[in-house]
């Protein structure tokens, strides 16, 4: 495996490292940071669960591209008070585009009647992936509000954080999350795999 | 009845549990620093190919220029787009909100728009493209920039006539005369098309049938994967514009509706007429 190179990192401590860091002068005096390595193998899990949570099949794809907005601007993300909140940002807003485009086809699909709801069905074999399914077809914030809480395992407040809002706010979006996924569930029972 | 937190809680315990079973967390590294390097790379051919084409226009300028002209050229003085009323910025990591309604792409070839009333928040930037999406229509309509486009199946770059001119003439679509015309204040080739069917076959389809669409536009990803294809889906009413772009680029606009709405594509000319390339 080819690493991210090491030029410009602190020599000790856990340096922050990306293709734009250079960290000599007054800020080698700031405390070590994590490196950008050690951030991805103990962030990348949670945040392809809440991809998969949001987008499913394109999870990897979402988690990814922003885990690379992360790896570029690495210098600056290092040293903020919550990287992980960030780049769990990024990821929302990654994975809100995906879900539009993808809403968009599936109701041309259903339109023109290309949609092959075996095929479907068949892809959707595992109980958690359908219970994710249908997250998906909620509104945005609440979907992303779920997935926070429910996917990821998120208190609250970090839900909150994640999602730029207030507390409050968080729990109005996941009690109409409720609602509504409770009528999913008991009208899509009988075409549950 | 069923306890949706509860529900949604052993759900997510699977969730956890499964990605923790699968994720390949070193290939899943070098997969990041494959795709940042790709387009690292990308990105620096695309700017000597424009800084050598700046380097060029201001030699060719030097060696015709009267020696007795003193005058400076005209600069060009695009007139100012009208902020929208309604478009709530989104910032993205490629995506800047400027002052008056303004969103700034951080493309190859960055470029600006003041996306108009009827226009979702998001700008998505992707494997299609920079793509806006209408939030005004019942099936969806929506606009792509594609900084560097490049022809589905074709082994060569094409000029913005040549690009609409090779779409008029697909055997699979329905599509008029290109005509010229002028975007962003630079001289561009537009041509509307429709898909009267599907691809029966899917040798013929978006990305092997990933998408049932023609293949019209293709953006690369790499030496592992084949170029990313998409194009007009059936029924879908569409309009191309390609611009010429200096350093032998072609800028292409993607503007498409489904259900064959036309007059959302024309609605779409407003975000497109905000347009404004940056190049040296």
């Amino acid at each position: 495996m080819s690493k991210v190179p090491e030029s410009g990192s602190r020599p000790a401590g856990g340096a922050a490292r990306g293709p734009d860091t250079v960290a000599f002068g007054p800020a080698s005096l700031l405390p070590p940071v994590e490196s950008f390595d050690d951030f991805y193998r103990r962030t990348y899990p949670g945040l392809l669960v809440l991809a998969r949570a949001l987008v499913g099949s394109s999870a990897e794809d979402v988690a990814q591209e922003a885990m690379l907005v992360a790896y570029r601007k690495w210098h600056d993300v290092a040293t903020m008070a919550s990287p992980v909140g960030w780049v769990r940002r990024v990821c929302l807003h990654k994975a809100v585009s995906t879900l539009r485009r993808a809403s968009i086809e599936r109701r041309l699909l259903r339109r023109t009647a290309l949609a092959d709801t075996t095929a479907a069905a068949a892809d959707e074999v595992a109980a958690a992936e359908y219970f994710w399914s249908l997250v998906r077809r909620l509104p945005a914030r609440q979907a992303e509000a779920v997935a926070l809480r429910f996917a990821v395992d998120l208190p609250v407040l970090e839900v909150a954080e994640a999602m730029g809002c207030t507390e409050g706010t968080v729990k109005a979006h996941l009690a109409r999350a409720k609602s509504s996924l409770a009528d999913l569930v008991t009208t899509t029972e009988g075409a549950r795999p | 009845m069923t306890d949706i937190y509860d529900l949604a809680g052993r759900n997510g315990a699977t969730l956890r549990d499964e990605v923790a079973a699968t994720v390949d967390l070193e290939a899943s590294l070098s997969d990041l620093l494959g795709r940042h390097n790709r387009r690292h790379r990308k990105q620096l051919v695309a700017g000597l190919t424009a800084a050598a084409a700046a380097v060029a226009v201001v030699a060719a300028v030097a060696v015709t220029r009267d020696p007795g002209m003193t005058e400076p050229l005209p600069a060009p003085s695009p007139t100012t787009p009208a902020p929208s009323h309604d478009f709530a910025c989104t910032e993205g990591p490629s995506v800047q909100c400027l002052p008056g309604g303004r969103v700034r792409v951080d493309a190859a070839r960055p470029f600006t728009l003041v996306p108009p009333t009827g226009f979702a928040s998001e700008v998505s930037v992707g494997r299609a493209g920079t793509e806006l999406y209408r939030d005004d229509t019942e099936l969806g309509s929506g606009v792509a920039f594609i900084d560097d486009a490049l022809p589905a199946r074709r082994n060569k770059h094409l000029d913005a006539e040549e690009f609409a001119r090779w779409i008029a003439a697909s055997p699979y679509l329905d599509a008029d005369t290109p005509q010229r015309t002028t975007v962003a204040g630079r001289p561009a080739w537009q041509v509307r098309v429709s898909a009267p069917g599907a691809p029966g076959d899917q040798r013929f389809a978006c990305n092997q049938a990933g998408s049932p669409c023609w293949p019209v536009t293709a953006t690369p990803r790499g030496r592992e994967l084949p170029p990313w294809e998409t194009g007009p889906w059936k029924g879908m009413a569409n309009r191309y514009t390609f611009i010429d772009l200096p350093g032998g680029a072609t800028f292409g606009i993607w503007s498409w509706a489904f259900g064959a709405n036309w007059a959302a594509i024309d609605a779409n000319e407003e975000l497109i007429g905000t347009l404004r390339i940056q190049t040296p």
